[in-house]
């Protein structure tokens, strides 16, 4: 079957291409963050570099000294996009899957027994559901729609960056908006109500449900949470990710912010451009039992072992399970706050990825 | 992006290939169960022509054997390589349904429907009770020890009934046995299932399922054919492959009168242990039918899906296994004719869009 070869040499070459294609474009993305008088590395910081680097990847320094610029802390095990996005991730997660199950639709199904947001509508496989899983026609979606006050209305698979989610409310053609949106795409369609946040994260920024952003990776003794920060939107905006212009804000183990927020392009705050928030220390309710909500529900998908939890706090302070990104989640909103992603684990997570697990094993070569 | 244009015709034309393997497969298996019992009138073969003629090409070895093994012409079968490369890829995301099909999910797509127990699972590289709990390998060992029998599944792929191991305290050491499954990919232990003595009767050694294909459309769940498949005697296993008979059932739940191996050959009493087909009863054969059209729209991006459920003692129906997408065909046509039946023309439209 000498077309099934040729396919997967071709596979193997496109693989390929699009790796390549994918770290030009995060060095070139990091080379645009890095400011003319950049931050030089010294030499004995870029020796560091590289020999911690050395038996698994040959690196650019230049991620490192964007993080080291930014931020003001230097370590070498910071990791590049580029080496997170084409390799890391790609070990813990995969692909294939992924672009299949990360389907907001099977959330019910997959993630059953935690707390979501409520949905009016939604469509799978072209066929619509309401609330209680039963199927509908277009004229019920019409008449449910139309008795809604407001609406997140999401596409339910690849919906990052916040594009494929559109705000409708009832002051405003709900239904028509409804359908112009739904029909714009194929894809699988979640209607979910708003979310009630807790009053002190509203305190944050009024107009956008900010949420609580943790990566977690799983492995035998069950998940660790490596990262955790806080997604602050902009003023007027209803959408808090980062890509739309918004802030993130590290969070520590006891729940409270850290001193700066950064954007995407790596700029940083002590407190929010519009309305002066001041974010140092600041407690973000029901932390603890978000990160509970998260051990809970990893082990629910455990093909994906490196995912990135969204997590809303509700207005009785109790957590609401958005999102599960499923791979290449974001690496660079946990280094900008919260410093080398998986911290002292670095070299242990390093080693696995790589299959360099023991040196006295024999033959372990690099994936 | 070129490189992605390129990648798409490569596919295509890997997918080509593959296609036409698989029609030159399926003409050859249904030439060699050609018994040339009978032959196709010259009108047969006009017809068959005419109704196909608006979608494609058809060779007319699978009416023949159809023909010959049921006695019936009708021009609305479905030829075997026309329903696996165009109307069961049409129907069914292939490439969704390799990932979704998988035991391991099946309580979590199911929800509330009734499953066969199971005591463990592997899922990734994780292992998990029946509680969804992570255990350590070392609890996996304490409770297999603590079975008296299993079977052990291969939870995704896993047709024709290979990647299925029965392990067993009288065999020998369950952990022995347990460790000696090979796998890579996720598996599940299930608990045996003792099923209704009604479906015992058909053949003693054998969990006797029912398979039935179901039609997702946003009107109704339509149910088109169901069948039984029983084993041989002495055989563990029902599926056709594994050399089983499979029998029809008639809109009042009762067996056909004849039952057809996979060679065509039609039986009216079963070939090993001599149980007359016909008139037998399905025990709550309606809560079958109840059960299928709950549990297709929690599979919505699968529109022809076969399902195996099995009756347990207490009459109840268990679903064994959600077939996502490839399901068997010969076994629905031979026992209960052309598979979508009236809808045939109407549901050939749709595939091959003629009805815009």
């Amino acid at each position: 079957m000498n077309y099934i070869k040729m396919m997967n040499a071709y596979f193997g070459f496109y693989n390929y291409m699009r790796k390549k294609a994918i770290k030009r474009s995060d060095r070139y993305n990091c080379m645009q963050r890095l400011s003319a008088e950049a931050t030089k590395l010294t030499k004995e910081q870029e020796k560091k570099i590289k020999d911690f680097w050395a038996p698994y990847e040959n690196v650019t320094t230049i991620f490192h000294q964007m993080y080291y610029e930014k931020t003001g802390v230097f370590s070498e095990k910071y990791i590049p996009i580029d080496v997170y996005t084409n390799v890391i991730d790609e070990y813990f997660n995969p692909r294939n899957e992924g672009k299949y199950i990360d389907n907001k639709c099977y959330y019910n199904a997959f993630f059953g027994k935690i707390r979501q947001p409520e949905f009016a509508v939604l469509r799978s496989g072209g066929f619509w559901y309401n609330e209680q899983m039963q199927m509908v026609n277009e004229e019920d979606v019409a008449n449910i729609v139309a008795n809604e006050n407001e609406l997140f209305v999401k596409v339910a698979t690849e919906s990052y960056g916040g594009k494929g989610v559109k705000y409708i409310n009832k002051d405003n053609n709900i239904v028509e908006e409804f359908f112009d949106f739904v029909k714009k795409t194929n894809c699988d369609i979640i209607a979910q109500r708003a979310v009630k946040q807790h009053k002190d994260i509203a305190a944050v920024n009024e107009s956008s449900v900010n949420t609580v952003r943790m990566i977690s990776l799983l492995s035998k003794d069950g998940p660790k949470i490596y990262s955790s920060i806080f997604r602050v939107g902009m003023k007027g905006k209803k959408v808090d990710n980062y890509t739309s212009g918004g802030l993130t804000v590290g969070i520590n183990e006891n729940g409270l912010l850290n001193k700066y927020a950064y954007n995407d392009k790596g700029e940083r705050f002590d407190k929010h451009p519009s309305n002066g928030f001041v974010f140092e220390g600041y407690e973000i309710p029901g932390y603890k039992k978000a990160r509970e909500l998260v051990m809970k529900a990893h082990p629910m998908i455990p093909h994906f072992r490196l995912v990135s939890f969204d997590v809303a706090i509700d207005e009785n302070g109790e957590p609401i399970f958005i999102e599960a990104n499923l791979c290449k989640g974001s690496v660079e909103i946990h280094e900008f706050n919260n410093g080398p992603l998986f911290g002292e684990d670095t070299k242990m997570v390093l080693d696995e990825v790589y299959g360099i697990k023991d040196k006295n094993i024999e033959g372990s070569a690099k994936l | 992006m070129s490189f992605y244009r390129l990648k798409k015709c490569c596919f295509e034309f890997y997918h080509k290939c593959r296609r036409i393997g698989i029609k030159r497969l399926w003409r050859k298996r249904y030439k060699a169960r050609l018994r040339n019992t009978a032959r196709l009138t010259a009108e047969h073969k006009i017809r068959l022509k005419e109704f196909y003629a608006p979608y494609a090409k058809v060779s007319p070895v699978f009416h023949q054997v159809y023909y010959e093994s049921t006695g019936n012409f009708s021009e609305k079968y479905l030829p075997a390589d026309l329903y696996f490369n165009v109307i069961d890829e049409y129907f069914n995301d292939r490439s969704e349904a390799k990932y979704l099909d998988n035991k391991c999910y099946y309580k979590k797509l199911f929800p509330g429907i009734r499953q066969p127990e199971y005591a463990i699972a592997r899922v990734g590289k994780y292992w998990f009770d029946e509680n969804d709990n992570v255990i350590s390998y070392e609890k996996v060992k304490e409770i297999i020890s603590k079975e008296s029998e299993l079977f052990i599944k291969v939870a995704t792929d896993s047709c024709g009934g290979s990647g299925v191991s029965y392990i067993s305290r009288e065999k020998g050491d369950m952990v022995n046995q347990f460790e000696k499954f090979e796998c890579k990919t996720d598996f599940i232990a299930q608990r045996a299932l003792h099923q209704h003595k009604d479906m015992s009767a058909i053949n003693e050694s054998s969990v006797n399922t029912i398979r039935v294909i179901s039609f997702l459309t946003e009107d109704e769940v339509k149910i088109y054919s169901s069948i039984v498949r029983a084993g041989q005697k002495g055989s563990k296993c029902d599926n056709s492959t594994g050399g089983g008979v499979s029998i029809g059932i008639d809109d009042n739940g009762n067996l056909k009168k004849y039952g057809y191996e996979i060679s065509g050959k039609r039986y009216d009493r079963h070939p090993t242990n001599d149980f007359v087909f016909e008139g037998h009863p399905i025990p709550s054969f309606n809560k079958v039918t109840e059960l299928v059209k709950k549990v297709h729209p929690m599979v919505s991006h699968f529109r022809l899906v076969s399902w195996d459920i099995c009756i347990a003692e207490d009459g109840e129906p268990v679903l064994l296994e959600a077939n996502l997408c490839r399901g068997s065909l010969d076994v629905h046509q031979y026992n209960n004719g052309p598979l979508f039946g009236e809808d045939t023309k109407k549901i050939l439209d749709e595939v091959f869009g003629k009805n815009k």
